[in-house]
């Protein structure tokens, strides 16, 4: 176990760093001089000087060479400092301070729902394979694939006002000064989100609890003439649910980045928000450190599901 | 499966030949039909989908048939659906919706067939020449890929959509590069597998070149996954693209894309005009589902060893 999670925790520091540059290499040398696009405003249309773009280099670094400016980069996050936002003028770390909790509460309340909702589904589903209940789960959740999640959320809002002439309040309410207002505001935004979710997670579970049902060791358990809960919860439920696990990953990461529509949708003040209008004002000290923070995210989830995946099945410790 | 093995793979082939007789491209297609019905109907209605892109594309603008997509008209704004000249009724600027949802057939479909495409095609040429190279190249492109994959959802694409700015091109572009890594893991995985084929090794001892081998042995058994992969990557670029478009950061808000249609389309105009949202979201469900629905045929048909990755029907 101890080697093995060594291994995996050395893997994670080069794909860090790999990461850290495509984001670099997209944002900050595809879009060009961040000076220009600075001066030259929202359509390039304002008028300025040389000794003002050269100021201005100077002031945010891009006069020197191109790794020196990564490594620059790189350091000062680490010590958690993104930089000036070319938008809001202040640093970007205090944003992401108030955005992350928001983002983060979403995210996790979705992924309760769908995984309340779908690991159910889906073994009901396998247990009872290519019944009317199977039937229509597969038929609901294939659906449920090709379904946006805007258009999921859309529909929300729609029946909400619809049927009770009711939206969510507007913004948002932290959970320890007013939980009420909160779980109010976050629930239906977590379930137009879970939606989605819940589709691809039933289809996993179903697959391998099927998997699972067709093992030797089940039709030991039954011909010993253990009771069908039993096997089921006790046998094949406890093997099937370790698949589950390692899409924990992949799972949380379509939800956060479903987040950014949803928080759209919702006018939720979160890191979505953040990232569309950063995109909208060309703010790429501010896009930078969102999709740093979502990838290096997804990067620490992996890490943790392999480990948990790892202390679960004794069997991929020893390789 | 033996129909995309050709002469390569003369001992599998073999063996299938002793189990099941040949058959041709037509019985193929007729077997294919009977015993995925479904499927069948994916593949009609991806069909009728890519008659009605090509008709707005090449033959509408000459005949006319339809209102101008692009077109405001006063009269128009949020004109109710099934009452005056516009069957879909009006958007917010007073544009033809049906003439829109038709015209946003062939965005949706450019974009996912050529992001799909291109992202599928990189990503098998990198899963084959690093699965074939092995050792430091293998290493460090796996790394890449692992850094790639990383990036949730359609947040790579944003951040690529963010430095290039808005245009259909732009969105190809973006979905390409987020692609590339999960084809070139599967397919990777896939030919470390074949590798070790003895037919491989074969063509090895015959004075094969690594290039002939990749492309003469190894491709041909790759092909089944890869046409595989690329269904369901279309499914998923339409997606995609409405969901950036929806954003704003897709296609051009004046242009007739599906997801745009949608954008702003939230509370406030759910309250105004309900049927906004509805035919393009529908539009776009249908379409996925039917690719999907194709997809699940073919690969239950192509290659057997995906079905427990996850998606199986």
């Amino acid at each position: 176990m101890k080697t093995y999670l060594i291994k995996r925790i050395l893997m994670f520091i080069p794909t860090l760093i790999l990461l850290t540059i495509i984001v670099f290499a997209i944002l900050r040398v595809v879009p060009g001089d961040p000076a220009l696009l600075i001066l030259g405003g929202e359509e390039g249309e304002e008028e300025f000087t040389t000794e003002q773009l050269d100021a201005l280099r100077a002031k945010l670094g891009t006069d020197r060479n191109i790794a020196i400016q990564y490594a620059d980069w790189v350091t000062s996050m680490a010590q958690l400092d993104f930089g000036i936002s070319y938008h809001y003028s202040d640093p970007v770390i205090d944003d992401l301070k108030q955005r992350i909790p928001i983002s983060v509460e979403l995210t996790l309340l979705s992924l309760l729902i769908s995984g309340v909702v779908a690991i159910p589904l889906g073994v009901m589903s396998a247990i009872r394979q290519d019944s009317w209940g199977d039937y229509i789960s597969r038929v609901i959740t294939l659906i449920g694939l090709a379904t946006p999640n805007f258009f999921v959320g859309i529909m929300t809002i729609y029946l909400l006002i619809r049927m009770f002439d009711w939206i969510p309040p507007l913004g948002y309410v932290n959970a320890w000064e007013n939980p009420w207002t909160n779980f109010q505001q976050l629930i239906f935004p977590a379930i137009a989100l879970g939606t989605s979710g819940m589709a691809f997670l039933a289809r996993v579970t179903r697959s391998a609890m099927l998997e699972v049902l067709h093992e030797d060791y089940i039709r030991t358990a039954r011909s010993k003439g253990l009771a069908e809960g039993t096997v089921i919860y006790k046998h094949a439920l406890k093997n099937a649910i370790l698949p589950v696990v390692t899409i924990f990953g992949l799972a949380l990461g379509n939800a956060a980045a479903g987040s950014i529509v949803v928080e759209i949708i919702f006018s939720i003040p979160g890191m979505g928000r953040l990232l569309i209008e950063g995109v909208q004002h060309r703010d790429y000290p501010m896009i930078q450190a969102i999709i740093v923070f979502f990838g290096v995210m997804v990067l620490v989830a992996n890490l943790l599901t392999d480990i948990a995946y790892a202390w679960l099945n004794p069997r991929i410790r020893y390789t | 499966m033996a129909q995309f093995q050709g002469q390569t793979a003369t001992s599998q082939a073999a063996t299938i030949a002793v189990m099941r007789p040949r058959r041709g491209p037509v019985q193929n297609v007729n077997h294919f039909i009977r015993t995925k019905p479904l499927a069948t109907v994916g593949a009609g209605i991806a069909g009728i989908l890519i008659l009605i892109a090509l008709y707005v594309q090449f033959v509408e603008p000459s005949v006319g048939l339809m209102a101008d997509p692009y077109q405001p008209r006063v009269d128009r704004i949020h004109a109710s659906p099934f009452t005056g000249e516009a069957w879909f009724g009006g958007d917010k600027l007073g544009r033809d919706v049906f003439s829109r949802l038709v015209h946003g057939a062939w965005i949706s479909l450019y974009v996912g067939i050529l992001a799909s495409f291109f992202g599928t095609t990189i990503g098998m040429a990198l899963g084959i020449v690093s699965a074939y190279a092995g050792g430091k190249f293998d290493l460090i492109s796996q790394r890449v890929v692992d850094a790639m994959l990383a990036f949730p959802g359609i947040i790579l694409a944003i951040a690529i959509m963010a430095a290039l700015g808005a245009s259909i091109n732009n969105v190809v572009f973006a979905l390409t590069v987020a692609y590339i890594p999960s084809a070139a893991r599967i397919i990777r995985s896939q030919s470390l597998g074949i590798k070790e084929m003895d037919y491989v090794l074969a063509a090895k001892a015959i004075g094969v070149g690594n290039i002939g081998t990749m492309f003469k042995y190894i491709l041909p058994n790759i092909f089944a996954i890869y046409i595989v992969i690329t269904t369901f990557h279309l499914g998923g670029a339409i997606i995609a693209e409405a969901g950036l478009s929806f954003l704003g950061v897709g296609t051009p808000p004046n242009e007739p894309s599906w997801g745009g249609m949608l954008n702003g389309a939230a509370s406030e105009y759910v309250a105004v005009n309900p049927w906004l949202p509805l035919f393009p979201g529908i539009a776009i469900i249908v379409v996925v589902f039917a690719w999907n629905l194709l997809g699940d045929g073919l690969r239950d048909v192509l290659d057997p060893r995906l079905r427990g990755t996850g998606a199986r029907q």
